[in-house]
């Protein structure tokens, strides 16, 4: 299982998936200029392969100053 | 995918976390730079709210100059200024800079918090239109332009997104004399009775920022201000970034380079239109009668009256 948080939602899933972020985001309609995808603890590339039992954050860049 | 520059991982635009730092810092140097944003020895008061934008522009500055001083307006927005307040002032002290905060309740009397109750238990009566970011954007920018007298430039860390927003938000609903205004180096012309504002982040995006102050591993408090943002600033944002999609800062940075090409020429052909006068109330520096700060005060007067409080 890959969890996820999206910010954004403030909400979180586990689903099985194996591929890139960039699809993962897509499949869960999140585009990827509105976040950064932090993997384990570390800001990463979108086109990251993840597997099982990672751990990604979509953490959204729209704020306030 | 390797980093254009070396042999390491891409992180972010082609580049990996050690490239992509000095690929954001080049780029605030080459605007500070190319605008003429900044002489040696100016001293600069930087607008912080504590989120990642001015964390990252008083960050930065604070690195590449020997005097610059923080300033945080405390407008009274209950469990989120308390909060980002608490996080400016563990970065101000881990950095050694100077931090001013001033609040709108010793400003105006009253917290921001109390003057939107107050509007919207008048609004059931009568329909007065003041949104939050009305208040904030006529109190926040005098207290602003109040407390960085005597500093050479103001700062603040509005980014590629906000900009492209706005110059967009001004052609579609036709203010062109405002967005004149608008650059990295605001205002028309030197005016003088401004300390001149900056925005050194001007050609970098939210996710380019947001990017750089995890890497830095600053403290930053990542919540939203709980008042809704004006609908038409979040219907362009949405849209623009679904353009964008895939094309990263491309259409962004198009929509700023095509306004800055045309600017000087909107700049001098309302040069002559803008009129100073000078408030007939407090008498600071404004285009009409009376200033929008006072005017707005005004209007809260009058809902205090008609609501007996
Ligand atoms: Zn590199
Ligand atoms: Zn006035």
């Amino acid at each position: 299982m890959v969890k996820v948080y999206i910010e954004k939602d403030n909400k979180n899933i586990e689903l099985e998936f194996n591929g890139k972020i960039i699809d993962l985001a897509k499949s869960l309609n999140v585009n990827i200029e509105t976040v950064i995808c932090v993997l384990n603890e570390s800001v990463v590339n979108e086109n990251t392969n993840i597997k099982n039992s990672d751990n990604i954050q979509f953490l959204s860049v729209i704020s306030g100053g | 995918m390797k980093c254009k520059k070396c042999n390491n991982g891409v992180l972010i635009n082609d580049l990996c976390n050690d490239h992509f730092i000095e690929y954001f810092e080049n780029i605030v140097k080459k605007t500070i730079k190319e605008y003429n944003l900044i002489e040696k020895d100016d001293k600069i008061i930087v607008a912080t709210s504590g989120g990642k934008d001015s964390i990252t522009i008083l960050y930065l500055l604070n690195k590449f100059y020997n005097n610059v001083e923080a300033l945080c307006i405390d407008e009274g927005i209950k469990g989120y200024r308390s909060k980002t307040l608490l996080t400016l002032k563990q970065f101000c002290k881990e950095y050694n800079i100077k931090l001013n905060v001033y609040s709108y309740k010793k400003e105006f009397g009253h917290s921001l918090d109390y003057f939107m109750d107050l509007i919207s238990k008048y609004n059931k009566i009568k329909k007065l239109n003041i949104k939050p970011c009305t208040i904030c954007g006529i109190f926040r920018r005098y207290m602003i332009n109040k407390y960085s007298t005597g500093f050479d430039k103001s700062a603040t860390g509005h980014n590629l997104d906000d900009e492209s927003q706005a110059i967009l938000m001004n052609l579609l609903k036709n203010q062109i004399p405002i967005l004149a205004r608008f650059g990295p180096l605001t205002g028309i012309s030197n005016e003088n009775l401004f300390v001149p504002r900056i925005k050194p982040l001007y050609f970098l995006s939210e996710k380019e920022i947001l990017t750089y102050s995890y890497l830095k591993k600053f403290d930053l408090f990542y919540t939203e201000c709980p008042y809704v943002p004006q609908a038409f600033r979040a219907e362009v944002r949405d849209n623009l970034n679904e353009i964008s999609k895939s094309k990263t800062n491309e259409i962004k940075l198009n929509i700023v380079n095509n306004f800055l090409e045309i600017s000087k020429k909107l700049k001098s052909k309302y040069k002559d239109t803008i009129q100073i006068n000078y408030c007939t109330i407090c008498n600071i520096a404004t285009n009409k009668k009376i200033c929008n700060k006072c005017e707005l005060i005004e209007k809260i007067n009058m809902v205090k009256k008609e609501c007996k409080l």
